[in-house]
């Protein structure tokens, strides 16, 4: 079964995201819930994970430097991070891609954008 | 500005509760009539690069019915823990969308959205307010600080 970390400080948001990832079709994946970067990253060390999803703002470690924890650790860096966002534009997004984000969403996400956004991934992710 | 800001917070408020709890926020004229001891509240602080706070206050009836579009569950199934969050994430979510149409294109750094005391008192020192109705139930979202009023 596909393994995907959703990583936020808030369980509305995360459940908010879950509930978009299952409606465009990632409905067989084992979803793993993180409040901060600490606990992503542990959950990610953990078992092989198709695909992180991660706020940025979140107390203990931020979205930004699990970003650069996953994308300087060997055995994670091929995991594609989707960055979901209460303080994204266009600059940020700039950067965050730099640092090797697959891509970058705006809250409140919706499952059109998000599908247009997955779609280089959903059939590898979707597909047990 | 001050149109310019009207026009953000409301469109903030409107994409924020029809994709998140698929219900139509409208803005209104007159502040909700406050209920005592059910008013909640929630802040948020802007660090940079300008400093300001946001403010998002809703009756618990309210909160409720939009915490059970949010999470699917019946209103009986919800802890006070579920909806303070769903406050918290409605307000984090709110202010991201405004600040993106008051300062497009720029880097900003938000605090961590905080539950505030229980106030029976409207929002309105020092901020400027804006109020919505869904259905017929009323909230408010104020603004403050002068310097992210000036960016505006």
């Amino acid at each position: 079964m596909k393994r995907i970390v959703v990583a936020d400080d808030s369980q509305t948001a995360r459940m908010f995201v879950k509930r978009c990832l299952q409606i465009v079709g990632l409905q067989d994946v084992e979803f793993c819930e993180a409040g901060n970067g600490k606990e992503a990253l542990a959950l990610l060390k953990e078992q092989p994970t198709d695909l992180l999803v991660t706020d940025l703002n979140m107390p203990t470690m931020d979205g930004e430097t699990l970003l650069k924890w996953v994308k300087g650790n060997p055995r994670l860096t091929d995991v594609p991070v989707m960055v979901v966002t209460s303080a994204g534009n266009p600059a940020k997004e700039e950067q965050l891609v730099k640092l090797g984000a697959f891509c970058v969403l705006n809250k409140p996400v919706n499952p059109a954008l998000l599908r247009e956004k997955l779609q280089p991934l959903l059939k590898e992710i979707s597909d047990a | 500005m001050r149109e310019r800001m009207t026009r953000a917070m409301h469109k903030a408020v409107a994409e924020t509760i029809e994709n998140m709890a698929f219900l139509e926020a409208l803005p209104s004229q007159e502040p909700p009539p406050i209920e005592e001891g059910e008013m909640l509240r929630a802040s948020l602080l802007m660090h940079d690069p300008v400093q300001g706070e946001f403010l998002l206050q809703m009756p618990r009836n309210l909160l409720l019915g939009i915490a059970e579009a949010l999470f699917g569950l019946p209103v009986e199934e919800l802890t006070e823990q579920l909806a303070d969050d769903a406050l918290l994430e409605l307000l984090n979510t709110v202010a991201g969308q405004f600040l993106n149409e008051v300062i497009p294109g720029q880097v900003y750094r938000l605090g961590l959205p905080e539950i505030e005391p229980s106030s029976d008192e409207p929002l309105g020192n020092g901020e400027i307010v804006w109020h919505f109705l869904i259905d017929d139930e009323g909230f408010s979202v104020a603004v403050s600080g002068s310097s992210l009023l000036e960016q505006a």
